[in-house]
């Protein structure tokens, strides 16, 4: 499909190093978006290039592992796909301590913005968290966990398990723990994964929590745990509300 | 006024071009045979998007995939006299095909469609300082960062601070400049690089490219990203804050442009930034046309969507 706009006049800067050159003139440009459909051709010299590594992939991922009931989403501040997330990282942890009540990723972990309905294949949750990050788990005080919770507000929200919260003024308020209110001085034990335990996302507060390592890694825990599940049923929980 | 001497030698430099009727009465470019076009490719944030999106029912299938866009980039290059390929960087990670190939796959297929060069983004780190150092032996291209100081690193001799390229007598700059690795990428995958303010960096090498160096026109390779709602440092920050840049090719937030931006840089300049995207489902087409006294008259572009 080729969609052309109208016509627009712009004023482009010309310069030069000599002087006498330097002036400004009105210059038409037009702007195309060319959306090209599936007779695109294809450099049939790429296929055969990547033949060799396609074959090896294509048997190794495209394995199904589990069905989707309805298409997942990513989205601010809720998502059936953060939910579905977080849910399963939170299962797997509770597996490996017993206390494991909460569960936070983050949304830049999440690579991507839906699962389709229908067959999820292995190579589908390479795509979904390609990092080669571990799940560990984390003790952390109520206060710690409110800064924490501050820092997802303040981005709009992130994929949790075990919270709810809302947010106002890029704030959070309202924090309920599995049900209750958020005790300062409470300890709670959350899976998550070593690069935030690590201090990325600049969650700098979680550099100085312990943390033990499940020795799972992320993407591989979920793929273990999601070909137990035969059918996935979106959960629609709205954990986090924006309330401004 | 322009002499006949003073005209020949301005000819010379600007390498062969068919003068009709000998004197430059339309020089300021009224007669576009007379111009050189230079057409830049650019893609940013392909994230191993070797294969077009799986036609599952996701919002993305059937786009993208190196397959289609190699074969418009040969298309281009078959009509297009001087072509500039770049990427601003997260070559690496998105699919299976980053994690059992470590990257060899991406840098081939790059050098296949004849790149010419690209920045790192952050996932460029994600096998580490290493496994980038084994793998970038293998790309045909130049990989350009100007703000990360590699000194202490195995890379120190295998990035470049920036590249001129000749196309048919223009002189193109090309730098990059990288987002703060500190907080977004694992500390062991980076460890040994110091970061410099990406403005600083991009002011003194713009300068040198354009005063020193006498580029005629001055990339910007940027994976800093397009614009942020606090003040971190961006394209647009970059744009304002600067003097001699004339493109930012830019990444990271994965900004669909409909068309490439301009914003007026310190000296109210132009500066046009331009992002498609990412995993290759558009490819960014830039026509600058230069007169015979290498003015920057104007631009033509288009973003093309690729699609399998």
């Amino acid at each position: 499909m080729k969609s052309y706009f109208p016509l627009l006049f712009i004023p482009i800067l010309l310069s030069n190093s000599c002087s006498k050159m330097i002036h400004v003139k009105n210059e038409k440009y037009e702007t195309e978006t060319i959306k090209i459909n599936s007779n695109l051709n294809h450099d049939d010299k790429i296929d055969k290039m990547i033949a060799p590594q396609k074959h090896i992939l294509d048997s190794l991922m495209n394995v199904v592992i589990t069905t989707s009931d309805e298409e997942l989403i990513k989205d601010k501040p809720n998502g059936t796909l953060n939910n579905f997330c977080a849910d399963i990282m939170l299962q797997i942890g509770k597996r490996y301590d017993n206390d494991a009540s909460i569960c936070i990723i983050n949304y830049g972990g999440i690579r991507l913005n839906s699962i389709p309905k229908g067959n999820i294949t292995k190579g589908k949750i390479y795509e979904l968290m390609p990092f080669d990050n571990m799940i560990v788990i984390q003790k952390i005080n109520g206060n710690d966990l409110i800064d924490i919770l501050n820092y997802i507000a303040s981005q709009g929200g992130w994929p949790i398990a075990g919270i709810s919260m809302e947010i106002k003024n890029s704030k959070s308020q309202s924090i309920l723990v599995n049900g209750y209110p958020i005790d300062n001085n409470k300890i709670y034990t959350m899976v998550i994964s070593d690069y935030l335990a690590n201090g990325g996302d600049n969650l700098n507060i979680l550099k100085k929590i312990p943390q033990t390592n499940t020795g799972l890694i992320m993407r591989e825990a979920f793929i273990e745990e999601l070909q137990k599940i035969k059918t996935i049923y979106p959960n629609k929980e709205k954990r986090i509300k924006n309330v401004d | 006024m322009w002499t006949r001497k003073k005209f020949i030698k301005t000819v010379a430099t600007t390498s062969a071009i068919s003068l009709i009727g000998g004197i430059p009465i339309d020089a300021f470019g009224k007669n576009e045979q007379e111009d050189i076009i230079l057409t830049i490719l650019h893609t940013n944030d392909v994230h191993s998007r070797v294969e077009p999106f799986p036609m599952d029912g996701g919002k993305n299938q059937g786009l993208g995939g190196v397959a289609p866009r190699s074969k418009l980039i040969k298309d281009i290059r078959a009509t297009h006299k001087n072509v500039l390929l770049l990427d601003a960087g997260d070559m690496w990670q998105g699919t299976p095909y980053f994690n059992f190939f470590n990257g060899s796959v991406e840098y081939d297929l790059m050098n296949e469609m004849q790149y010419d060069a690209a920045t790192l983004g952050n996932h460029d780190f994600d096998i580490g300082i290493d496994g980038l150092k084994k793998q970038i032996p293998n790309a045909k291209f130049s990989i350009i960062n100007s703000n990360y100081n590699f000194e202490n690193t195995v890379l120190k001799n295998d990035i470049k601070s920036y590249e001129i390229f000749d196309k048919n007598g223009l002189k193109i700059g090309v730098f990059g400049v990288g987002i703060d690795l500190n907080g977004l990428v694992p500390e062991k995958n980076f460890s040994g690089i110091t970061y410099n303010n990406p403005i600083d960096i991009a002011n003194k090498i713009s300068k040198i490219l354009k005063e020193d160096l006498k580029c005629d026109f001055v990339i910007c390779l940027s994976h800093l990203g397009y614009k942020y709602e606090n003040d971190k440092v961006s394209d647009e920050v970059l744009a304002q804050n600067t003097s001699n840049i004339d493109l930012i090719l830019g990444g990271h937030t994965h900004t669909f442009f409909e068309k490439p931006l301009e914003y007026k840089n310190k000296e109210q300049k132009i500066v046009v930034i331009n992002q498609v995207g990412w995993a290759g489902i558009m490819l960014g087409k830039l026509d600058f046309h230069f007169t015979k006294m290498r003015e920057k008259k104007y631009l033509k572009f288009s973003n093309k969507l690729i699609a399998n």
